[in-house]
């Protein structure tokens, strides 16, 4: 039988690192040291008592998250994307000059030129409608290998 | 299938009951995956916003989902939040602000009002504990960290730190090593004092 296990034998195996010469399946006083051990270090594990109002502000944050995104979230594009089509279409219209004759009084002009502020607009809406919905967290890509797909 | 659908059809690590709404699930996980953070992390209020970013993740995975359940939810989770701490400590602002911070400057996050409770003495010493294994564990590199965390704290075994990591069972056995190595007196010190202590 190997010799007794050391107090850094017993560290080293309560973190998978040694010793590895199956002496605990022989030897039953060191047996009885492990169990200590093992007491010893769900003792360590008995966790610090968490603030429960940072974890009550904290849940509620994560949740108003996920129900903004989900609800206002979809709302918001289908705003967006009216928007920046009513203004794509009426700058359109603006500047075809087979469907709109060119400007002949000042109402005319500052018609044009409230079309040109939007498609300004339009194109800020369009960048903004892009950063916001087509942008995932880059952990979200990482744990896709993680899904076990049923057969 | 919606999310809560999906969340439905998980059941908890180690656990019969399923879970049966992503709100129910958050607050089981919740104080889990923040302990987890602010050991990785070192800071209250980095673990707050990485703890909140995990949860964002994993909904927004779940959304995104076609088919399928997840197997083990508990460890799919934690691979998340590793991930984003990992991602945080990498990130060079968070370097900069992690040169500053000394883990005793740190506002920790423990509350004294279980100095009233019946088991006060034990919560005390159990805030001690926490705090001087975070200091110690300020000594590793974050990958030193993360695999110590998970083995110490959520007791997984290599492999499933392997697979948590990504990586390969003879590197995360070489890091634990390492980590082991580094905190070896203090490891020592921490059970002998909580060997004492039982004896009280
Ligand atoms: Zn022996």
């Amino acid at each position: 039988m190997s010799k007794h296990w050391t107090d850094e034998d017993f560290l080293n195996h309560l973190y998978e690192v040694g010793p590895g010469d199956g002496h605990l399946e022989s030897c039953l006083e060191c047996r009885a040291r492990w169990e200590q051990w093992l007491k010893l270090r769900r003792f360590t594990l008995n966790p610090p008592t968490l603030d429960p109002g940072l974890l009550a502000r904290q849940r509620e944050q994560i949740l108003a998250r996920t129900q903004h995104g989900e609800s206002t979230g979809r709302g918001k594009r289908w705003a967006l994307a009216a928007a920046l089509a009513g203004a794509v279409l009426f700058a359109l219209l603006a500047r075809a000059p087979n469907l709109v004759p060119s400007p002949e009084n000042d109402s005319e002009r500052m018609l044009l030129s409230k079309a040109d502020a939007q498609l300004a607009d339009a194109q800020l809406m369009s960048d903004v409608y892009h950063s916001v919905y087509q942008s995932e967290p880059g952990a979200v890509e990482a744990v896709q290998g993680l899904f076990e797909v049923d057969p | 299938m919606g999310v809560m659908a999906e969340l439905a059809a998980m059941s908890n690590r180690g656990a019969t009951a399923p879970v049966l709404d992503f709100a129910v699930w958050v607050k089981a996980e919740q104080p889990r995956i923040f302990l987890l953070c602010r050991r990785m992390l070192r800071d209250g209020e980095e673990a707050d916003a990485a703890t909140q970013d995990v949860f964002w993740k994993a909904f927004k995975a779940l959304q995104n989902r076609e088919e399928g359940v997840i197997s083990d939810p508990g460890r799919w989770l934690t691979r998340i939040a590793v991930n984003t701490c990992l991602d945080r400590l990498r990130s060079r602002r968070w370097q900069f602000w992690r040169k500053r911070l000394e883990p005793s400057e740190e506002a920790w996050i423990l509350t004294m009002s279980a100095v009233q409770e019946p088991n006060a003495e034990d919560q005390i010493f159990a805030a001690e504990i926490e705090r001087s294994l975070a200091q110690a564990l300020s000594r590793l590199s974050d990958r030193q960290r993360a695999v110590f965390t998970l083995k110490h704290y959520e007791n997984r075994t290599l492999e499933e730190i392997a697979e948590i990591l990504e990586l390969d069972a003879g590197t995360v056995k070489a890091h634990m090593s390492r980590a082991v190595a580094k905190l070896r007196e203090d490891l020592k010190d921490l059970y002998q004092a909580v060997a004492k202590r039982r004896t009280i």
